[in-house]
């Protein structure tokens, strides 16, 4: 609204020239901006073109008068209010201008007072007018159903809104009197706003109507009591909105948010939101069950970080701040805690929640992963398991592709027996570990196994140094969707072999030893059968000398028969492990001069020269004196076997700090250098051409048990043609004084 | 008169007594102590009417020496007596093969195995 005071514009018409100017003066005094027209038609083109807050209009005027002016202003909707002057006796004049649409009238002569007050009423009346006007036309283009009742609910007013609504809901086109007698309404609700308009209070709410079409309409009501100036009511205001699709809207919110917890309580995984400080906002059922906590503790405040380990916080902080930035979707492995405490392995997804506003905190979902990292521990383990398996294995293990039998894999013991490094195995094939001959054999069988027909090969392979090495190979094959392969196994069976020959050896050995035996058994009992039966049969014939010549050989061929029962006995106890030493202490030089004298006879027959030498002092010894007397005898007793006519035999007897050393050495033609392994072997004996070959083949083998049982070492040096040394060492008994 | 000359080849100097007495009451006896010395008796010319000879002998046994024996046209005629302590049937067979007339295994009748020589002497005069 304009100011009053400035730029109130009056619009005086007069054809009086005195009257305008009066007029003018008095307007101008009241502080209005006076304006004037000389006639009608000037008046009317001075509307035309500019606006007037009041127009003091004379009635009589030549030309275009006053009353056609104010015709023309009526028809024309001007909103202006409109004063007449008229003359003194004009009175029916007045009456038909009043009629027309004039706001009041002055008489000449203008009375300054009277147009003063005349003026400000017309201006408060066309200011309350354009109010009106405007409150009228709002409620009249409203969208909301507007509807003014008396204080017993007769509608006085609708707006068209209110019509249309009505039309849209109602059979009966028959316009409602009543809102109270709104037959949708059940009773209880009508009493409510009802009391609650009566008691002056302002009632709103929704209500549910079915439309003509049948669907559901929502409205939603603000039924207000007006009350006039005495307090009491006096109408009642309703605004009836039609909320049908704000509900319909609202509904199908719902409807999906609550669809998204439905949804969100299935998973399994916990689902979180959270606010832009890092408050938990949201979980669902199994967040809660997951981590123990209860909505009432969640309400009261859960932060995000408090379920992770304190070693993981910068890391998701860190996370966190990514994705706010750049916002992908993403996983994080971190360590999540449950109320009670108790940690676990989880996969945390994480977007943050974007809103209008921009980011407002993150929402995601946990994934516990106890189980997979369970499982890939166990595999790991398990993977490991077979592998360290696989190396341990001592058998060479080779893996081989069952197409083009190229190797792809090996174990330890598969590259230490093989001798190839992993790059060169890489590069080789099947065939290619078996030496150039055996080439063929080995990949047939490879060829057989990965066909099926698996079976064991006894073959040899070659080193990568070019060693052969005996092998046994079982195999197997295995298949997945992507390759088939070939495991060969090589067990050296080089022991085996060697075992096998030991036995055979044996066997052959005792079966040498048997015969040997019989042989060396027959030959004196011959002797001794014959001689005695000669001398039975020819007692009275034979001569004294040649009696005498019988009965010692008799003699020493029973001598020889029981030494060799002897011996063979002695081997018998040894290998079924029924030797019992009787150890004492005893003085070794007393014995083996003993046992010297007693075989100077044997060395006298080849004319030999056995010298004995004892280097002082002598210790003595722990040992049973038969078995020593043995091991001297047999050793020495060898040394005369194999020396030549007119020989040396050499015994020597001497101590070192530990040991008792007794050699014996010979100047006869050596032990070849292939036998000297083998001669403290059983039922072994040299086989040396022109000499006469007897004893069992088991006087060294007793040797080194006897030896062996008294701790001792016995060892042999020989030169062919020239000598052969045996160099016996018995530990010396320790007296606690020399200590 | 000892019509006959009997060549024993054996080690043992016992059984070379042993058989040289008892034989030596009906023919005359030679002996040698191993296969070289009996070779060295037969290339001297000594008249040798049968051959005793033990196969274990150190050096050359007596399977070698029965072969050179029946491989020299000179000696071959000569019946040869195997004596063993062996008691195989190989042996007795190899020996048999080699062209020994008899395989006798220790220990024997002294008085038998007297007779079975003279048969085997018998035998060749009348086939000479």
């Amino acid at each position: 609204m304009r100011n009053i005071d400035d730029h109130t514009t009056v619009l005086i018409a007069d054809d009086s020239e005195l009257v305008r100017n009066t007029v003018s003066r008095i307007v101008a005094r009241l502080g209005y901006h006076p304006v004037t027209a000389s006639g009608g038609n000037e008046a009317v083109s001075m509307l035309q073109s500019s606006l007037f807050d009041a127009l003091l209009l004379d009635i009589t005027m030549p030309g275009k008068d006053g009353i056609d002016v104010l015709r023309f202003l009526m028809e024309n909707n001007y909103a202006l209010p409109v004063i007449m002057i008229s003359g003194s006796g004009d009175i029916d004049q007045v009456v038909q201008c009043i009629k027309i649409g004039a706001y009041d009238y002055l008489t000449k002569p203008v009375d300054a007072q009277r147009l003063e007050i005349v003026l400000k009423n017309a201006f408060s009346e066309s200011a309350l007018r354009r109010k009106v006007r405007l409150l009228s036309a709002a409620v009249d283009q409203s969208p909301v159903a507007v509807v003014i009742t008396d204080n017993r609910g007769h509608i006085e007013y609708t707006n068209p809104s209110f019509t249309a609504f009505r039309n849209a809901l109602s059979e009966s086109s028959a316009p409602q009197e009543n809102i109270f007698d709104d037959e949708a309404q059940p009773e209880s609700l009508s009493m409510k706003f009802r009391n609650s308009i009566v008691s002056g209070k302002v009632w709103q709410g929704d209500f549910c109507n079915h439309k003509r079409n049948g669907e559901l309409s929502w409205e939603h009501a603000i039924i207000s009591p007006v009350a006039s100036q005495d307090k009491s009511v006096s109408h009642i205001l309703a605004f009836i909105q039609d909320i049908t699709e704000v509900r319909k809207n609202r509904e199908a919110l719902l409807k999906s948010n609550r669809r998204f917890r439905e949804l969100a309580d299935l998973l399994p995984q916990p689902v979180f939101e959270t606010d832009r400080k890092g408050f938990i906002t949201y979980s669902n059922r199994a967040g809660f069950s997951t981590f123990g906590y209860s909505r009432k503790e969640l309400k009261r405040g859960l932060h995000a970080l408090q379920f992770f380990a304190p070693e993981d916080k910068s890391r998701l902080m860190h996370a966190l701040r990514v994705k706010k930035t750049s916002r992908p979707l993403g996983a994080h492995e971190f360590t999540v805690f449950r109320h009670d405490g108790a940690g676990f392995p989880a996969l945390v997804y994480s977007a943050p929640i974007t809103g209008r506003n921009g980011s407002g905190g993150f929402r995601g979902i946990v994934i516990d992963i106890t189980e997979l990292k369970d499982t890939e521990r166990k595999l790991r383990e398990n993977r490991k398991k077979y592998l360290d398996l696989f190396q341990a294995i001592p058998d060479a293990i080779i893996v081989a592709d069952a197409e083009d039998g190229v190797l792809v894999e090996w174990n330890r013991q598969g590259q230490l027996f093989f001798g190839y490094t992993p790059e060169e195995f890489s590069r080789l094939h099947i065939g290619d570990l078996y030496p150039d001959e055996l080439r063929d054999e080995g990949v047939a069988y490879f060829r057989n196994a990965c066909n099926g027909r698996a079976g064991t090969l006894e073959t040899q392979i070659v080193t990568r140094h070019g060693i052969r090495i005996d092998v046994h190979i079982s195999s197997a094959t295995f298949t997945t969707e992507h390759f088939h392969r070939f495991v060969g196994i090589f067990r050296d069976i080089t022991q085996q072999k060697h075992s096998e020959r030991l036995v055979r050896d044996n066997i052959r050995m005792k079966n040498d030893f048997i015969s040997t035996v019989s042989h060396e058994l027959r030959t004196p009992l011959f002797s001794i059968l014959g001689f005695t039966g000669t001398l039975l049969r020819e007692q009275d014939e034979l001569e004294r000398d040649t009696r005498m010549e019988f009965i010692s050989i008799i003699h020493e061929e029973s001598k020889r028969l029981s030494a060799l029962i002897e011996d063979v006995l002695m081997i018998s106890r040894i290998d079924s492990g029924r030797v019992s030493y009787k150890k004492s202490e005893l003085d070794p030089s007393i014995t083996i001069s003993d046992v010297c004298r007693s075989l100077k006879i044997r060395a006298d027959e080849k004319n030999i020269e056995l010298r004995l030498r004892v280097c002082a002092p002598m210790e003595h010894i722990f040992a049973d004196q038969d078995s020593l007397k043995q091991v001297a005898i047999n050793i020495i007793g060898n040394a005369l076997k194999f020396t030549p006519h007119g020989g040396l035999v050499q015994v020597r007897l001497s101590c070192d700090a530990q040991s008792l050393l007794f050699s014996v050495e010979d100047n006869g033609p050596g032990i070849p250098a292939e036998d000297i392994e083998k001669i403290f072997g059983k039922f072994f004996r040299v086989e040396r051409p022109g000499d006469a070959v007897d004893g069992t083949g088991l006087g060294l083998s007793i040797v080194k048990e006897i030896v062996a049982a008294h701790d001792g070492t016995v060892e042999v040096h020989s030169i062919p043609n020239r000598s052969t040394v045996f160099l016996v060492r018995l530990p010396l008994l320790m007296k606690p004084c020399c200590k | 008169m000892k019509s006959h000359t009997i060549l024993i080849v054996d080690d043992s100097a016992n059984i070379r007594r042993l058989l040289a007495h008892n034989l030596g009451r009906k023919f005359t006896v030679l002996t040698a102590g191993d296969a070289a010395e009996a070779l060295d008796i037969l290339a001297r010319g000594e008249k040798t009417d049968l051959l005793v000879v033990d196969i274990t002998m150190p050096g050359m046994d007596g399977f070698s020496l029965t072969a050179l024996i029946k491989g020299n046209p000179a000696y071959e005629g000569i019946p040869l007596v195997m004596l063993t302590a062996k008691d195989g049937s190989e042996d007795r067979e190899k020996g048999l093969q080699l062209g020994a007339a008899d395989y006798i295994t220790k220990p024997f009748n002294l008085e038998e195995f007297a007779e079975r020589i003279e048969a085997l002497l018998k035998r060749g005069c009348d086939m000479v």
